[in-house]
């Protein structure tokens, strides 16, 4: 589904020129969780950007679901991202002056559905999600845990093929933190593929492999239940 | 997803509800000057558009050139019209209007009323100009002498709502019988009538006689050829030296003289000013508020520019959001167009009404009256409809290319949003509208200080407290001095004096022979009647020779006094007492009045400030009934009481007569009456623009100083003080206005002395001009940015970092 080959993104100011991902290659195959771990300014943001279209690489290939994408303009990008991606962030990302059903609604919008199927559609999530009776809110009205699950529904209403999360539990206490990882999960198990960039052992434990990144490149490339058994270790 | 983006754009303006407010009131004040303005300009460049011909009519205008001296004049001789349509088969009819009397008196049963816009009419006048008629019908109706047609107006006046065709209404002693009413004329004509009289009425001689003399006796009508469709007028113009030979040249030979004549559009002869051109426009002016007009859309267009684009930081995320889940670059840009179009549209619903609210205003301004529906009618709708979309589409393109340009990958992690480019723009554009701010005060201030200029210049001649009798008629010319005695005993009455003309208005130019290098030399000169006390009771001075003796009979129609021009000009400097001028000719070209100089006057202002002053001279006349106006001094500050007074006495000398009073100054302030509106109107744009820079400074600054809290809250932990952060701030802005300043200087002085120069006396610009608009722009820019900086340099840096 994703295959990346020596991808390599380059930074350039005035005066300095810094190098986020060298020569990065790795595959992910349909229907995999997958974990994106690394210290902070090691690449792992760069490499989401780019896996989730946000961004070309500077040299080496990028094929997305048969597509060699990494010269694809911006429209191309838009174009293949709005109907195969769905983003959740650390910071829940929704829009203040939306209500949550109108914030999970916008996918739907950009994608052409009609005003009735939407609606469907909407409020099919927002129940499978139990949000449901918060569909009128706000997300300043909502607890974290809320906006995350209202930022989930909103990368799955559309029904793409990946989620990349970055960081879905960098702003949630852990009992919030894990109901997303649950729900992250079973999306998984109904045959979304997710890649999410995280720095917690405990969400990495949910993947089933784990792309360990420093200075740029990948260091290690392991199954996650090892790095489990190393976490529950050390609890 | 038209829906979503306004949702989004009501819930963005309900948080943050003062810069939604702003924009849309500075694209309202912009588009409440260009409602008004578009208005105005439809009007003025919609002249005569209503007859149904316009395009095929021209009215004819002469150019006579009479020893040196020519003249532009927009009446021509009786002749003309007659002798073209029997040479030029382009012709297709003709229409004169012939004006007997400025202020005609019009007497209906006891009531007795003075009505302008009274002219003789060619029968044929209706099928050059097109009217809609009441009662009666265009055939035949002004065929018959002594038949009339009146407007609704004057119909309405005399009669009531009754049909007045068939009976009859007294102008000026004679009686004319009505045959039809017309509908009033609209006010976009540039020949105004109430009423018009036959040409029949007139004498047969006069005016459908073809003697080449009446081609000479110039000051006569106004005349509009109509010609066949498809004919052009340059044809005609093209054969015109061939039609001069036959009818004109000739005769004008004799005494030295050439005439020539050419057309004007109807459409442009609002436009064209020259001598006897009924009230013109002034194109200039119409240029002048066209560019204001422009330059309030553009200011205001700035402000939602740079308000939008300051805040294109705390609409980041919903940018990058959208942009995330799928937006592609043109439904964002297609969002916030969506936004500066609503914002345009919600602007002009308020300027609609408050174009409404200063209409009268307005009205005031322009000398016009006007009312909102004329935005309905003509189009005009359209245009300002098109302007608000141009101004949403200018203001938001910008914004909308920035903001949907944003790169989604940095706010994944929240970066802040920080635009260098957006930021220099902003700036420039700060720069732009203070520039055009600061060059309409400049404009402002220039034309005040020239009116004031000429308002307080020496005329050479004493206008203060003095008023103007007119006296109309033979017989009340004839017993002047009577009234002149009458009018003496009023004990507020300082004195009086008589003329035939008066200082600040027209005055006759006569062909004469004057003494130069010891012979007879043609020339002209213009001439006034005067009697014996005329410069001591208008303070003009004497600075050579003697004034007119009342003891000396030889004085009458024999001397002259000649002003400094005329000395000057005739090369009379050593002694011009005793040179001879000669005028009126008989067919030999022997002299009929022969005048010796026995004085000399220092130079006044006997024309208005338009024209500069020429040779000049003042004649006893051989009866008193030449004077045409008695010019009264009265007591100071007795102004009201005096004019009541001498009302009375003027209305017990001829009771059929309204008196025709006026004061003595009102020729000089009806000259400048265009230039003191233009003064006007350039005071409250002027104050429009500043006001509208004024708002978008604040909402910008707020952003701006915003921006550098976090650089003020570390400043202020480092030691600086509320004043060093203030002055930091300060500082930013000041460089803004100061290049404003510098880049506006030299388009005032060059536009501003383009301006000036058209006027024959002038003020010259100096520093002040410049300096105030810069130091009033300087301190209304301080003042807006200190209500922000005063507040962010006061609060507790720890509070500022612990939010950053």
């Amino acid at each position: 589904m994703i295959k990346a080959i020596d991808l390599t993104k380059v930074f350039r100011t005035e005066e300095v020129e810094t190098t986020a991902l060298n020569q990065v290659t790795f595959e992910i195959k349909e229907g995999e969780f997958v974990a994106i771990m690394g210290p902070s300014g090691c690449g792992k943001s760069t490499l989401l950007n780019i896996l989730g279209l946000l961004d070309n690489p500077s040299g080496g290939e990028y094929h997305f679901i048969d597509n060699e994408v990494s010269n694809y303009s911006e429209k191309q990008r838009a174009n293949l991202r709005k109907r195969n991606i769905g983003f959740v962030f650390q910071n829940f990302n929704l829009i203040d002056e939306l209500s949550v059903f109108e914030n999970v609604e916008l996918p739907l919008i950009y994608l052409g559905y009609s005003a009735s199927e939407r609606k469907k559609r909407v409020e099919e999530v927002l129940d499978q999600m139990q949000i449901m009776h918060r569909k009128n809110h706000f997300p300043l009205q909502l607890s974290g845990g809320q906006q995350q699950r209202v930022a989930v529904c909103r990368a799955v209403v559309a029904k793409p093929h990946i989620i990349l999360a970055d960081e879905p539990t960098g702003n949630l206490d852990s009992t919030h933190g894990d109901e997303v990882m649950n729900l992250l999960e079973t999306l998984n198990k109904n045959g979304t593929t997710i890649i999410m960039v995280t720095h917690s052992q405990r969400d990495a434990s949910y993947a089933q492999r784990i792309i360990r990144l420093f200075d740029g490149q990948i260091v290690t490339e392991d199954k996650s239940t090892e790095f489990v058994l190393t976490a529950a270790a050390a609890h | 997803m038209f829906s979503n983006y306004l949702i989004s754009l009501w819930r963005h303006a309900k948080n943050a509800m003062l810069y939604p407010l702003i924009s849309i009131f500075c694209l309202a004040s912009g588009l409440t000057g260009v409602i008004l303005i578009t208005i105005f300009l439809n009007h003025e460049l919609s002249y005569d558009t209503h007859h149904e011909h316009y395009r095929d009519i021209y009215r004819m205008d002469g150019t006579y050139d009479m020893a040196g001296t020519t003249y532009e004049l927009a009446i021509t001789p009786f002749p003309l019209a007659m002798a073209m349509q029997d040479e030029f088969a382009q012709v297709k009819t003709y229409a004169r209007f012939f004006k007997q009397h400025e202020k005609a008196q019009v007497s209906i049963h006891e009531d007795t009323f003075f009505e302008e816009g009274i002219y003789l009419a060619d029968s044929t006048v209706f099928d050059v100009f097109t009217h809609r008629f009441i009662h009666g019908q265009a055939r035949g109706a002004l065929s018959e002498p002594n038949t009339l047609v009146l407007t609704r107006s004057m119909s309405e006046k005399y009669f009531g709502q009754q049909n007045p065709v068939g009976r009859n209404l007294e102008i000026e002693r004679s009686n004319y019988m009505i045959t039809a009413v017309i509908e009033d004329l609209p006010s976009n004509s540039h020949l105004k009538y109430n009423a018009l009289i036959s040409m029949a009425s007139a004498s047969a001689e006069q005016v459908f006689s073809m003697n080449p003399d009446l081609f000479w006796n110039i000051n006569e009508t106004f005349t509009y050829i109509r010609l066949y469709p498809g004919q052009n007028m340059q044809d005609i113009m093209a054969l015109m030296p061939g039609f001069l030979d036959k009818y004109v040249n000739p005769l004008g030979e004799t005494f030295g003289a050439s005439a020539e004549f050419t057309s004007t559009a109807l459409r442009e002869t609002h436009f064209t000013e020259i001598m006897m051109a009924p009230e013109t426009g002034n194109k200039s002016v119409l240029w002048i508020l066209f560019i204001v007009s422009l330059f309030l859309v553009i200011i205001a267009a700035i402000n939602y520019t740079n308000l939008t684009t300051a805040r294109a930081a705390k609409r980041a995320r919903e940018i990058g959001v959208r942009k995330v889940i799928g937006a592609s670059r043109k439904q964002l840009m297609n969002q916030f167009l969506s936004e500066s179009m609503l914002t345009a549209i919600a602007a002009l619903l308020v300027s609609v009404f408050c174009a409404e609210l200063l209409m009268s205003f307005f009205n005031q301004l322009t000398g016009k009256e006007f009312t909102l529906l004329y935005l309905f009618k003509n189009g005009v709708w359209w245009q300002v409809l098109l302007i608000t979309v141009f101004t949403g589409l200018a203001a938001g393109t910008y914004p909308a290319m920035v903001l949907s340009r944003m790169n989604p990958s940095l706010i994944i992690k929240g970066s802040a949003y920080k635009q260098r480019s957006s930021a220099l723009l902003r700036k420039v554009l700060v720069i732009f509208q203070f520039a055009i701010s600061i060059l309409l005060v400049t404009a402002t201030l220039t034309v005040q200080g020239q009116l004031r200029y000429l308002q307080n210049k020496q005329l050479g001649f004493d206008k203060e407290n003095r008023l103007v009798v007119g006296v109309t008629g033979a017989n009340n010319r004839a017993n002047i001095e009577t009234l002149e005695n009458t009018l003496l005993q009023n004990p507020m009455v300082k004195g009086t004096t008589k003329a035939f003309s008066i200082p600040g208005q027209e005055h006759n130019v006569n062909a004469v022979r004057a003494e130069i290098e010891g012979e007879m030399r043609e020339t002209t000169i213009a001439v006034n009647y005067v009697d014996y006390g005329f410069i001591d009771q208008l303070d003009i001075k004497l600075i050579k020779g003697r004034n007119f003796d009342p003891e000396s009979r030889t004085d009458i129609y024999h001397a002259i006094l000649v002003n400094e021009s005329a000395v000057r000009q005739f090369g009379w400097h050593d002694e011009p007492i005793g040179k001879q001028i000669h005028m009126r000719f008989d067919q030999e070209g022997n002299p009929q009045a022969m005048f010796r100089v026995v004085g000399v006057v220092e130079d006044f202002h006997f024309l208005s400030l338009t024209n500069p002053i020429g040779p000049h001279m003042l004649i006893i006349p051989q009866t008193p009934a030449t004077y045409r106006h008695i010019i009264v001094e009265y007591e100071t500050g007795r102004r009201e009481e005096v004019m009541a007074s001498i009302d009375m006495a003027v209305r017990a000398f001829d009771q059929s007569r309204i008196p025709d009073i006026s004061w003595l100054d009102q020729g000089f302030r009806d000259t400048f009456e265009d230039e003191e509106r233009l003064g006007r109107v350039f005071s409250v744009f002027a104050l429009l623009t500043i006001f509208i820079s004024f708002l978008g400074l604040f909402g910008l600054s707020s952003f701006m100083v915003e921006q550098r809290k976090k650089e003020i809250g570390i400043r202020k932990i480092l030691g600086s003080s509320i004043s060093g952060v203030l002055g930091l701030l300060y500082k930013e802005f000041s460089w803004l206005i100061i290049i404003a300043i510098v880049l506006s200087v030299p388009f005032a002085w060059y536009f501003l002395n383009e301006w000036l120069n058209e006027f024959m006396y002038r003020i010259s610009m100096t520093a002040t001009h410049f300096i105030l608009p810069a130091v009033l722009a300087l301190t209304i820019a301080l003042l807006t940015v200190s209500y922000h900086s005063i507040r962010a340099a006061s609060i507790n840096p720890a509070d500022i970092l612990r939010t950053e």
